[in-house]
This record gives C-alpha cells, sequence and structure tokens, in this order.
C-alpha cells in the first residue's frame, strides 16, 4: 500500500509541477518558483510598484528588482533569459533588414559601372521608376552600354526631355491628340537628328533603326500609365460598346464569315486559343511595338490555323488575304480583347508613324482596324443572313442551324459547347491525364524502391563472395635492398679484377 | 507625275545604287488569282528569297531596275464583296495598285472597273495603277476580250497586261512595268512638286544584295 500511495502522489506533483502555478496553462520553471515566464515576471511586477510608484515610476522593473528583490538569483537568472531573448529577436531582425537592404543595392550597383549614365538614368529610372518599369530600364541600360559615349548622352537627354515634357502635359490635362502631336512630332525629330546630324555620322542604318526602336519604346513604357489613362478615359464608351456588341456576337461561327476553320477539331482549337491569347495579350503590353507585336503574333498563329485547316481539303498553297481577314474577325470575335479601342487609338497615336503604313506589323495592324470596323458595322447583309434571321440570332431568341442541343455530351467536341465549359473539359482531360501520369509515377517509385533495395542486396552478395573467394592475407613487408650491404649479391659473382702492371 | 522624294541626300550615304521601297496593294475579287499572281512572283522567280511562306497576305519582293533595287512591299486585300467598304484603310499610303481580275468571268472585270474608279477618286493621286487579266491560260473560256480590256486601261491611264499565274506569263513584267513607272527620288525621272504620300521610302543601303532590303521592320 504504502509504495503505492507514494508513487501515486509523486506522479500528482510532477504533473502540478509542470504547469505554472498561477494556473495559466502554460509551463512553470522551478528557477521561477514554478511560475511560467510571464507570471514570473508580473508576480515580480506587483509588489514593486506599490514600493517605488513614488521614486521612479517609469525605470525598468527589471533593474528595481536586481536590487530590491529579495530573490535575487532567481532575478538574475530571468533577466538573463529576456535578454538573451531580445537579443535573439534584433538579431534575427537585422539580418532581414540587411537582406532587404542588399536586394535594393544591387540593381544600382550595375549603373555604377558607367558612371557616365549614372546621372541621366537616375532621370529615366527615377522619375517613374515604379517596379513595373524595371525590366525595360535595365534592358535599356544594357542597350545605352553598347552605344559609343557621345550617342547615348544626346540619346539620353532627348529621351528624357521628351519625357519630363510629355508628363508634364499629360499633368495639365493634355488631350491625347496633343499627346499624340509631340509624340510623333518627337520621333520625326530624332528621326532627322540621327539622319543628318554628325554626332551618329558613323552610325550604320541598322543602329539608327534600333536607336528609334528603344527610344521610342522606353518613352512610351515611362509614358504609358499617364498616356494610356487619359485615352482609356476618352474611349471608355467606345470600348464598352465594342465589348457588349462583340458579346451580343457570340452566336456567329466560322462559317458565317465564309471561313474555314474547322473549330471542333482538338488541334486546331489549341492553335485558336493561342491566337486568342495572343489577341489579349496586346492589353497587357506598354509599348506600342509590343502591342503590334501581339498583333504579328496572333496573325502568324491565325495562318498556322488556315493552313491546318486546308491541309484536310489537300490545298497547300499559302492562305491570301481572302481568308486572313474573315478569320481574323473570327479571332477578335472569340478573343472580345480588353480594351480594343484604347489600344487600337494608342498603336496608332503614338506609334512612330512608319511602323503603321508599311511593314508587316503595319499589314497586320490594318487588317485588326478593319476587323473592327467590320464587326461594328455588321449586319445581316455582311453575313448573308435575313434581316430577321438576324436579328433573332442577336436577340438570342434563336441560335443559328448547326447548333445542336443534347449532341454527344462526353464529347469535347460538341458543337454546342460554350468556351467556358469547353475550356473545363479540356482542363478536366489534362486532370485525369495528369492523374494517371501521378499513378505511373507512383508505381515508378515504388519499381525504383525494389530496384534499389535488390541492388544494395545484389553488391552486398557480389562484395561477399568476392571477400569469400579471397581471403585476407598479408604479405610480408617488401623490405628496401641496400645494394652495399646485400653480401650475398655479390657472392656467385666474379671477383673484381685487379690491375696488373705490365712489363 | 512624278514626285521628288522628300528625303535630302544623307551626308554619310552613297547616292549609287539606291534601294527604294514601295507599298503596293492587291484589289479583285476573291478566287481571280490575287494571290497566285504574288506568290508566283515572290517565289518563282528569286527562289533565294523565302518569306515565311505561312502565310500569302503579306509579301516582300525586290527588283533590280538598273542602279536601283525596288522593294515591293505587298499587301493583298480581302476580295469579297462584303469587305469592300474597307479598302480604304488598305490602300492607305500606298503607291501602286494593281487591280486582277480574271478573263473567265465578266463580273470580275465589272468589279475590277470599279475598283479603279475608286482608287482614282480615293487613293493618292499619284497612285500608279496596272489592271491584271489573269488566268490567261484558259483563253478556251475566255469572256473579257482582250481589246476590251485594253482599250478600257489607255482610257484611265492604267499600265495593263494579261497574266497567268499558273504559266508565270507576264508575272514578272507587271511588276517590272510597275517599278518603272514608279518615282524614284533622285532617280532620272523629272523632280515634281513633293505629293509625299506618293513617293517610295528610300532606305540607305548597306550592300548591293537585294535580299538585305528585308532588314527593316521585322
Amino acid at each position: 500500500m504504502e509504495p503505492e500511495s507514494g508513487k501515486k502522489s509523486r506522479g500528482i506533483k510532477v504533473q502540478s509541477d509542470l504547469f505554472c502555478k498561477s494556473g495559466c496553462g502554460f509551463y512553470g520553471n522551478s528557477n521561477w518558483q514554478g511560475y511560467c515566464s510571464k507570471c514570473w515576471k508580473d508576480r515580480l511586477q506587483q509588489p514593486s510598484k506599490s514600493e517605488n510608484v513614488s521614486r521612479s515610476p517609469k525605470s525598468s522593473p527589471f533593474a528595481r528588482h536586481r536590487q530590491s528583490s529579495p530573490s535575487g538569483s532567481f532575478w538574475a537568472v530571468f533577466s538573463r533569459f529576456e535578454e538573451k531573448r531580445s537579443q535573439q529577436h534584433e538579431k534575427r531582425t537585422r539580418t532581414m533588414k540587411s537582406l532587404f537592404k542588399k536586394s535594393h543595392q544591387s540593381p544600382s550597383r550595375d549603373f555604377s559601372s558607367v558612371p557616365f549614365l549614372e546621372e541621366m538614368l537616375d532621370g529615366v529610372t527615377g522619375s517613374s521608376a515604379s517596379s513595373e518599369n524595371t525590366p525595360s530600364s535595365d534592358a535599356f541600360t544594357e542597350y545605352l552600354k553598347t552605344l559609343s559615349k557621345p550617342i547615348a548622352i544626346d540619346v539620353l537627354r532627348h529621351i528624357n526631355s521628351v519625357t519630363q515634357k510629355m508628363q508634364k502635359m499629360c499633368e495639365a490635362g493634355a488631350s491625347p491628340e496633343e499627346l499624340s502631336d509631340t509624340a510623333k512630332e518627337f520621333y520625326q525629330s530624332l528621326n532627322d537628328r540621327l539622319r543628318n546630324h554628325p554626332t551618329f555620322g558613323e552610325a550604320t542604318s541598322e543602329q539608327l533603326e534600333s536607336m528609334m526602336d528603344f527610344t521610342e519604346k522606353n518613352v512610351m513604357t515611362r509614358l504609358y500609365k499617364s498616356v494610356f489613362f487619359a485615352l482609356s478615359a476618352q474611349n471608355e464608351d467606345k470600348d464598352l460598346e465594342i465589348q457588349k456588341r462583340i458579346r451580343s456576337l457570340n452566336w456567329i461561327s466560322a462559317a458565317h464569315l465564309d471561313c474555314f476553320i474547322d473549330e471542333l477539331r482538338p488541334d486546331i482549337m489549341a492553335l485558336i486559343d493561342k491566337a486568342i491569347f495572343s489577341a489579349i495579350e496586346m492589353d497587357a503590353r506598354r509599348a506600342p511595338q509590343d502591342k503590334l507585336s501581339c498583333i504579328v503574333k496572333c496573325s502568324k498563329n491565325i495562318f498556322e490555323i488556315l493552313r491546318v485547316s486546308r491541309e484536310r481539303f489537300g490545298n497547300v498553297e499559302a492562305a491570301s488575304a481572302d481568308e486572313f481577314l474573315p478569320a481574323l474577325i473570327f479571332i477578335v470575335l472569340r478573343a472580345n480583347p480588353p480594351r480594343l479601342h484604347s489600344n487600337i487609338n494608342y498603336i496608332d497615336k503614338f506609334c512612330n508613324p512608319g511602323r503603321l503604313l508599311s511593314g508587316e506589323a503595319g499589314y497586320y495592324f490594318t487588317n485588326l482596324c478593319c476587323a473592327v470596323e467590320f464587326i461594328e458595322k455588321m449586319n445581316h447583309e455582311s453575313l448573308n443572313l435575313t434581316k430577321d434571321e438576324f436579328d433573332r440570332f442577336m436577340s438570342g431568341e434563336a441560335l443559328p442551324p448547326g447548333v445542336v442541343f443534347g449532341a454527344n455530351l462526353d464529347s469535347l467536341e460538341a458543337p454546342w459547347l460554350c468556351e467556358g465549359v469547353r475550356i473545363m473539359r479540356g482542363n478536366l482531360v489534362t486532370l485525369n491525364e495528369l492523374a494517371s501520369r501521378d499513378t505511373k509515377l507512383e508505381i515508378g517509385l515504388d519499381d525504383l524502391i525494389t530496384d534499389g533495395a535488390t541492388f544494395v542486396d545484389g553488391v552486398e552478395k557480389m562484395v561477399d563472395d568476392v571477400m569469400a573467394g579471397t581471403p585476407l592475407t598479408s604479405q610480408p613487408h617488401k623490405r628496401p635492398i641496400a645494394l652495399d650491404d646485400a653480401a650475398e649479391a655479390t657472392e656467385n659473382l666474379p671477383p673484381p679484377l685487379t690491375p696488373q702492371i705490365l712489363k | 507625275m512624278a514626285a521628288r522624294g522628300n528625303t535630302g541626300p544623307k551626308p554619310n550615304g552613297s547616292a549609287q545604287g539606291k534601294i527604294c521601297q514601295f507599298k503596293l496593294v492587291l484589289l479583285g475579287e476573291s478566287a481571280v488569282g490575287k494571290s497566285s499572281l504574288v506568290l508566283r512572283f515572290v517565289k518563282g522567280q528569286f527562289h533565294e528569297y523565302q518569306e515565311s511562306t505561312i502565310g500569302a497576305a503579306f509579301m516582300t519582293q525586290t527588283v533590280c531596275l538598273d542602279d536601283t533595287t525596288v522593294k515591293f512591299e505587298i499587301w493583298d486585300t480581302a476580295g469579297q464583296e462584303r469587305y469592300h467598304s474597307l479598302a480604304p484603310m488598305y490602300y492607305r499610303g500606298a503607291q501602286a495598285a494593281i487591280v486582277v481580275y480574271d478573263i473567265s468571268n465578266q463580273d470580275t472585270f465589272g468589279r475590277a472597273k470599279g475598283w479603279v474608279k475608286e482608287l482614282q477618286r480615293q487613293a493618292s493621286p499619284t497612285i500608279v495603277i496596272a489592271l491584271a487579266g489573269n488566268k490567261s491560260d484558259l483563253a478556251s473560256k475566255r469572256m473579257v476580250e482582250y481589246d476590251e480590256a485594253q482599250t478600257y486601261a489607255e482610257e484611265h491611264g492604267l499600265l495593263f497586261m494579261e497574266t497567268s499565274a499558273k504559266t508565270a506569263m507576264n508575272v514578272n513584267d507587271i511588276f517590272l512595268a510597275i517599278a518603272k513607272k514608279l518615282p524614284k527620288s533622285g532617280g532620272p525621272g523629272p523632280g515634281g512638286d513633293a505629293g509625299s504620300s506618293a513617293t517610295g521610302r528610300r532606305i540607305t543601303e548597306a550592300d548591293n544584295q537585294p535580299s538585305s532590303g528585308a532588314s527593316c521592320c521585322k
């Protein structure tokens, strides 16, 4: 009985010893008379408050207690603990701070390698250098480094002055037309300067082209926010209008436009998605030429769609504008690119004008403008429908033939599928594929583990076999041969010749 | 008639072996063989220059004419009637146009006449217009007489040729004829007033190879 009760009471004691005496639920510590660190601190503070309130109400409780507390040794332990904790905390924040500091400094270090540019680039990166601008600024810095010093300074000076001028105009509420005139004047004057000023005498025409490109890109990227804001405010109604219009035309299929795109074939669907992506991506780009290159990318995808579609009919000749324009209209209808009018207007107003009237990008841009105009003016005649049919399709009352409900539900190619459901189904297929690949991976992993185990066993066995076959035998040490001492080696040799005196 | 270029001689450019670039639009009813004609011109003769063959809507080709290299930038247009109203966007700033019809189809000739009328009224006043009666290999199905078209072209001051994209007949010739007729700034042609939109853009050249002219506007 005795030992049992003793055990029990000890067990209880241990249990209650673990927790803080004040019952806060935290673990206590015998150093702090069974309290947790917080309660111990509070407990120490309470009596001291009443004692020292008048003398030094603001002095640290730790300092006071070091002198007044009767349990000095306990206090010392506790204060050391607190100190250590605060030190650790400080250390952590310091490292974090230094980390941030370092990452901030690193880009500026690049500039310092080109000292003459530093000051001017401060203008470039400083005035509108939000973090999103830096990639283009960096690329621009890299580009400037490839130029000779006087050229780089001259170009930069022009860029900075026009940017500041246009920024001020934006702030003063200038209309997009005025801004556009300023930009175009700038392109013209810079072009003249590049071609005629002696500073650029040694540059090849290709270098001059790329200088123009970079200048345009840099200026427009920096001004993009203010300029595009002014433009999109002006074009907001039109943007919304065409968006609504395109939405209401969602029933139009490729066949209505006389374009032979089999939109239900999976491979063509993937290409259509690509083209749509490029069309939508245009809104995300800043510089006019970047927006243009999105249009070019979209157009190239459309040609690819046409090529794949036509191969089926054995038609291998490249697609002409007769097929391209309807296909582009179809893609624009499917993509419904955001802020379409604003973007077109922006390219038209702030692009180097030479880029739009000629060149590949100019051609595709013209086509896009045509597509938009066609969509805006589209009526029953342009689709070879009767007015009645057109109105009914527009109001959603009827759906054009070819749109069949209740077709094969599980088929990805079901023609009635709306965009979202189609994409969802596509995603489901992808997910299923991923799941099966995952299973395969797991099986493969198991195999690998087994293989690994067998391999280890095999190697062990081989090593054992070899060890068993060739027991460890220690060879006698090889001693160095001391030639001079080797008496036995000379034993068998004939005696050395002795000199003979010839008479 | 010819207009002088607005770009003066460059201090660091040479006057010899200049390159002129012209924008040329293709107009005509669909299925008259507009793009076949251009494809034949672009790929048939100068096979070393391979434009990305993916599409035949925008193409470039250079021809050499005495000491001048003429670079054509060919803009194809959609020929269907429903897209007719969009054409002005394409021929804006064009220096040359080829209006194509099908000699085996009278309707296409009628539409070609319409194009010519529109171009002469709305396009740049100095635009060089050529009329091409395509599919001349289909002589047995001819519906448009040569003389009829020839007379019409003379009346309206057009270049005229019957072409065949299939046999390559007159394909290069019609482009060469246009190149000859186009005003080349600083060239042998007489200087006129600066009708800027009708003048070819002069490109400063680095070397004389025709294919090198394709370096701009990528």
